[in-house]
């Protein structure tokens, strides 16, 4: 049986790039690392702010944090930070792109299966009760009101929110987008698998990523842009005996059963590989390598007796 | 104290993801920024993917417009080495 498995880095023995340094601190439920020039290792603090603020305002495991409070307000408008907003106006587009595969309203399903708590919370104290009767409607998003001149947002009754993987790709996106306003040179930002790049390593024409697979791992290189993975290789958890992970499909309203131990799609910003990747893994290697075709998306399946199917522009480094 | 607002790609061109507060050491020198959250994160015209016109929603941030050129999406090499970085799904 698969065991439980926390979020973050499983893959030991990275390298840093010639010139380079490693900053590594935790934040968004993972661990987040930081490459950056040797020279310019003050900017490890901004970024390490700007993740932490974006983990304050979109968290769902602080009651206070504002996202919490919107969750609680369900089925009235709200006023919310014209930050918040505009994440929630991502996270609809998102779901409208992918019609539904992305859903951040599944927060009741989550909760269902026992994902109720951080996730160190959910390892050292699994729920011992199984939910009875009918999954949570999922959905919820379709019914999501956003008024942009009074950056109102009414929830439907009875649905919640979790931005989950979006906020931390949208954060790893903001991050990277700082460290170019602030001319830093090569960088890379890693926030539990999410990750972009901005430049290059020194002497260098890609960045090399590990990707676990069921008994390892693979080496792919990305030259620029963002690369995500949805997987059930972390964010496993026993829930009265039963092993559960946190891919939800919309379409159940269970964690997903599709026969596949992890995708990754690279794309521009690491918000549309993290939105790609849980979309291409729950419709399948085959539903999904179509799904990413249609969008000029690359990517990668890794099937759980190990073998894999690539999707997209492959090239030789 | 500085304000900076600063852009991010998000699709076509994201921009003002969050503001940012550089600090002043008193030697005149910026150091680490301090992001704030008073700034949001703007939204690019087109697909959230980053195609105009594809899947986009009568509601969608650019929906309607065009003339916006696709986002040259990267590709992935095979292998490369030692590795870098890790992404074992999150």
């Amino acid at each position: 049986m698969i065991a439980p498995a926390e979020p973050g880095p499983a893959i030991e023995g990275l390298v840093t790039p010639d010139g380079m340094s490693r900053h590594v601190f935790e934040a968004m439920g993972t661990a987040v690392s930081l490459l950056l020039p040797a020279d310019r290792n003050e900017e490890a603090a901004g970024v390490k702010a700007l993740v932490g603020e974006w983990d304050a305002i979109c968290t769902r495991f602080n009651p206070q944090s504002e996202l919490s409070r919107l969750n609680a307000a369900a089925g009235r408008p709200r006023v919310v930070s014209a930050f918040l907003f505009e994440v929630l106006w991502a996270a609809r587009w998102a779901a409208e792109a992918t019609d539904g595969l992305f859903d951040p309203t599944l927060l009741r399903s989550l909760e269902a299966i026992g994902y109720d708590r951080d996730f160190a919370s959910l390892i050292d104290a699994p729920p011992t009760r199984r939910p009875g009767g009918a999954p949570p409607s999922t959905g919820g998003w379709r019914r999501l009101e956003l008024d942009r001149g009074r950056r109102t947002v009414r929830l439907p009754p009875g649905v919640g929110l979790d931005l989950g993987g979006l906020a931390k790709g949208m954060a790893v996106d903001a991050a990277i987008a700082h460290l170019a306003a602030r001319d830093n040179g090569p960088a890379a930002v890693d926030a539990g698998g999410d990750l972009a790049v901005l430049g290059r390593p020194p002497g260098l024409d890609a960045w090399t990523i590990a990707i676990e697979t069921p008994d390892g791992a693979r080496t792919v290189s990305l030259p620029s842009g963002a690369l995500a993975t949805s997987s059930i290789a972390r964010r496993r958890w026993l829930q009265a005996g039963s092993v559960r992970h946190h891919l939800i499909d919309p379409r159940t309203g269970l964690s997903s059963t599709v026969s596949l131990w992890s995708v990754s799609v690279a794309a521009a910003t690491c918000a549309q590989a993290e939105v790609a990747a849980k979309a291409a893994f729950l419709l399948g290697p085959e539903a999904g390598s179509r799904f990413l075709a249609g969008h000029g998306l690359t990517g990668l399946f890794l099937l759980p007796d190990g073998s894999e199917q690539r999707a997209g522009r492959w090239l030789e480094s | 104290m500085a304000v900076l607002a600063f852009g991010a790609f998000f699709g076509l061109a994201a921009v003002n993801i969050v503001g940012v507060t550089a600090h002043d050491t008193g030697a005149g020198k910026q150091i680490a920024a301090r992001p704030t959250a008073t700034a949001a994160p703007t939204l690019a015209p087109g697909d959230f993917f980053g195609r105009p016109g594809d899947v986009v929603s009568a509601n969608a941030p650019g929906a309607g417009q065009a003339g916006f050129p696709p986002v040259a999406q990267p590709p992935l090499l095979v292998g490369g080495g030692a590795p870098m970085l890790s992404s074992s799904g999150s």
